[in-house]
C-alpha cells in the first residue's frame, strides 16, 4: 500500500535508516587546505628563485673561465709568442711534413693500451686464440707433398 | 632470601661452567683474511749430491743455438696439435688449471695433454739452449712492436704446469723436475725480453711454476730443492731490458726529441712532432677538424711560453739564446725536459730491492700526477702518457720474489725435519744448517710459529697491496 507522498514502506525503512546516519567530522580542514596551497606556492616560487640563482652562479662561474685573456702591453711574452708563431693552416701545408704511418702509430697505441690492460688487470688482458681451427690444413704426407712438389 | 641468593649463585655458576666449554680449541688465524695453503709434507734431508736437482740447465749441459726460435716454434706446434676431434678449447683448459690438485680429471687431462709431445720437446730443448735473444725490431720500431702470440704462451705454461702436475701425481719425479726446468726456463726467458708486457707475461709463468713446487714439496720422499732453489737467479726475471725500453720506447717515432739541446725547431717543426704524438696516443689526420684541433694547440701552447721559458733560464740556459728559440721549441724543450727528470725518477727506483723502493716509487708517481696536472689540462705534458705504472709492475716482481723465497723457507723446513727426527723448528732461528732468506716484498724475516702442531710461515699483506697479496702456509709434517 503507498503512502500518499509516494513512498513506499521500504523507502521509508530507508529513509530513517539513512536518518540515523550522522555527518563524520572532517579530516580535511578548509582553513588548513588554504594554507597548505598558500605555502606550496610559495614553495615553488622559492625553488624557482633557487634555481634561477643556480643558473646564473654556473654561468658567471663559466664565463670566468672562459674569459678571453685581457690585452697586454707588446712588451708582455704571450704577444711576443703571439707574433712569432703562425696559425695559417694553409701555410702548414702537408708537404712541408712526413705523411704519419697510420698503421705503425695504430700499434704504437695498442701497446700502450695493452700494458695498461695487463698492469691493471693481469696477463688474462692479452688475447689468445681459441687454439682451434675451422678448416684445419690436411697433414703432410709424403703421398701430397709429392703431389705438390709436382704441381710447380 | 638465603635460599634465593644460593639459587641465583648456583645458576651463576652454570652458566659460567657453560660458557667455559664454548671456548675455542684452537687458535683463530692470526690473519683470516690472507691467502693460506695447507701443505702436508715429509722431512727431506739436502740431496746427497746438493746441487743435484737444479730447475734449470747447468751451462756445460746446454746446447748452442736461440731459444727464442724454439719457443715461437713451440707456439705453432701447439696451434697445429690442438685442432681437430679433441681438442681442447681455453675454458676448459684454464678451468684443469685452477681447479684444487686432488680434484684434477687426471685422464681427461693426460688425453688431452698426450697431443703435445712435440710442442713439449722443443720447450726442453729450448730451456738447454745458451741464450735467448729476441730479435725484434725494436730499437727501430719502439713501442709499435709488439711480441706476436704472447698471450699463447700463457696457454703454453698452462699445459706445463698440468704435465708437471700429473708427472709429481704418478711419482715420475724425474720427468716433473724437467717440465719445472722447460717452465722456468721459459719464465725466465720470455721474462727478461724487452717489453713490460712480455716481462709480466714471464711473471705469471714464474708464478705458475711456483705453484706446481708446492705439489712437488708435498709430495712423499720428494727430494729437498733448496739448493735448486737458490741457485735461481735473484731476480729470476730480470727486468732490466724492459725498462730501458720502455724508458727509450718513443724516441724510436719521435727521434727528434733527443736533439733538442742541438739542434733548434722552429714552430712548423714542432708542431709536425706534436701531431705525431698525438698520432701515437689516439689522434689522426683523418680526424675531422684536423686543422682546428691544431689551433687549439697553437692557442694553448702560448699560455704555457711563460713559465716554459722561466723554468728554461732557471736551469741555466742564457736568456738571449731563450728569448731567441721559436717559442714553440722553448715549450717542447720544456716539456721533454720534464718528462726525462720524472721518467728516470722512476726507473731508478727499478735498480733498487723493492722494500726500500718502495716510497720512492710513490713518490715519484706522484709527481708525475702533478706534473700532469700542471699548467693545465689544455696542454698537458703528452710525454707523459707513454710512461708504465712503475710502482706496480715492481710490486708484482717482489710479490714472485716472495713466493719462492718462501719456498726456500719450507724446503730449509723439512730440511731441518729430516735432521731433527722429524721435528718442526720452534723457530726460524733454529734452522742454521742453511741461510734463509728475508721477505722481498715486506722486508725482514718471514713469521713463523708453532701452532696446534703446525709450522705457520706467513708473510703478511704488504702495505700496498690486498688480501691476496699476503701468503700463509700451513705446514703439517707426515
Amino acid at each position: 500500500m503507498q503512502n500518499t507522498d509516494g513512498l513506499t514502506p521500504m523507502d521509508r525503512e530507508l529513509e530513517a535508516a539513512l536518518g540515523g546516519l550522522r555527518i563524520a567530522p572532517g579530516a580535511i580542514s578548509r582553513d588548513r587546505v588554504l594554507f597548505d596551497a598558500g605555502r606550496a606556492s610559495a614553495r615553488r616560487r622559492s625553488r624557482l628563485w633557487q634555481g634561477s640563482a643556480a643558473v646564473l652562479a654556473i654561468a658567471l662561474l663559466v664565463s670566468i673561465a672562459l674569459r678571453p685573456a685581457p690585452t697586454e702591453p707588446e712588451h708582455s711574452t704571450e704577444a711576443v709568442a703571439r707574433q712569432h708563431i703562425s696559425i695559417d693552416p694553409v701555410a702548414q701545408s702537408a708537404a712541408h711534413m712526413e705523411p704519419f704511418d697510420l698503421e705503425q702509430a695504430q700499434a704504437f697505441r695498442q701497446y700502450i693500451r695493452m700494458r695498461r690492460a695487463v698492469v691493471d688487470r693481469g696477463v688474462e688482458a692479452i688475447p689468445t686464440s681459441d687454439g682451434i681451427r675451422d678448416n684445419p690444413a690436411p697433414p703432410l704426407t709424403r703421398e701430397n707433398i709429392d703431389e705438390l712438389l709436382s704441381s710447380t | 632470601m638465603t635460599r634465593n641468593v644460593c639459587r641465583l649463585l648456583a645458576v651463576a655458576a652454570i652458566a659460567i661452567a657453560l660458557c667455559g666449554e664454548q671456548a675455542p680449541a684452537a687458535d683463530p688465524p692470526r690473519t683470516p683474511t690472507i691467502r693460506t695453503i695447507q701443505l702436508q709434507v715429509d722431512p727431506a734431508p739436502e740431496p746427497r749430491f746438493a746441487l743435484q736437482y737444479l730447475l734449470e740447465t747447468p751451462y756445460m749441459e746446454q746446447r748452442s743455438g736461440n731459444a727464442a726460435l724454439l719457443y715461437q716454434t713451440a707456439v705453432g706446434l701447439m696451434l697445429e696439435a690442438n685442432q681437430g676431434d679433441g681438442a681442447t678449447d681455453r675454458d676448459t683448459l684454464n678451468h684443469w688449471y685452477n681447479s684444487p690438485p686432488e680434484t684434477l680429471p687426471v685422464e681427461d687431462v693426460r688425453t688431452a695433454i698426450s697431443r703435445f709431445g712435440l710442442t713439449f720437446r722443443n720447450l726442453e730443448t729450448a730451456a738447454k739452449c745458451e741464450r735467448c735473444t729476441w730479435e725484434y725490431p725494436i730499437r727501430e720500431e719502439g713501442f709499435a712492436y709488439m711480441m706476436p702470440q704472447l698471450g699463447e704462451y700463457r696457454t703454453l705454461s698452462r699445459l706445463l704446469c698440468l704435465k708437471a702436475r700429473l708427472e709429481i701425481r704418478d711419482g715420475a719425479l724425474d720427468q716433473a723436475l724437467t717440465t719445472l726446468r722447460s717452465g722456468v726456463s721459459m719464465a725466465r726467458d720470455l721474462g727478461g725480453g724487452p717489453s713490460i708486457i712480455q716481462h709480466l707475461v714471464g711473471v705469471a709463468i714464474a708464478a705458475g711454476m711456483a705453484r706446481e713446487i708446492e705439489g712437488w714439496v708435498q709430495t712423499a720422499n720428494a727430494p729437498n730443492l733448496y739448493w735448486a732453489l737458490i741457485a735461481l737467479p735473484d731476480p729470476l726475471i730480470n727486468i732490466r731490458t724492459s725498462i730501458q725500453m720502455e724508458s727509450a720506447g718513443l724516441y724510436a717515432k719521435l727521434p727528434e726529441l733527443l736533439k733538442l739541446e742541438d739542434k733548434v725547431l722552429s714552430n712548423e717543426q714542432v708542431l709536425d712532432l706534436w701531431q705525431r704524438a698525438a698520432a701515437l696516443l689516439g689522434a689522426d689526420q683523418k680526424e675531422p677538424g684536423w686543422w682546428l684541433s691544431k689551433t687549439m694547440m697553437i692557442a694553448g701552447a702560448m699560455k704555457l711560453y711563460p713559465r716554459a721559458k722561466a723554468r728554461l733560464i732557471e736551469q741555466g740556459h742564457p736568456a738571449e739564446t731563450v728569448e731567441a728559440w721559436p717559442p714553440l721549441h722553448v715549450i717542447l724543450l720544456d716539456q721533454h725536459q720534464q718528462f726525462r727528470a720524472v721518467s728516470d725518477s722512476i726507473f731508478k727506483w727499478t735498480y733498487v730491492p723493492y722494500t726500500q723502493a718502495r716510497n720512492g716509487l710513490k713518490q715519484a708517481d706522484q709527481e708525475m700526477s702533478q706534473l700532469y696536472q700542471q699548467d693545465g689540462a689544455a696542454m698537458a705534458n703528452p710525454f707523459l702518457i707513454f710512461l708504465p705504472a712503475t710502482q706496480r709492475i715492481c710490486f708484482l716482481d717482489a710479490r714472485l720474489a716472495r713466493d719462492i723465497a718462501m719456498l726456500r723457507c719450507i724446503e730449509a723446513i723439512r730440511m731441518y725435519a729430516a735432521d731433527h727426527d722429524g721435528k718442526l723448528p720452534r723457530s726460524l732461528a733454529e734452522i742454521t744448517a742453511v741461510p734463509l732468506p728475508t721477505d722481498p716484498l715486506n722486508g725482514g724475516a718471514f713469521h713463523y710459529e708453532l701452532a696446534g702442531g703446525k709450522a705457520i710461515l706467513e708473510s703478511a699483506i704488504p702495505p700496498d697491496g690486498g688480501p691476496k697479496d699476503g701468503l700463509r702456509y700451513e705446514i703439517t709434517l707426515r
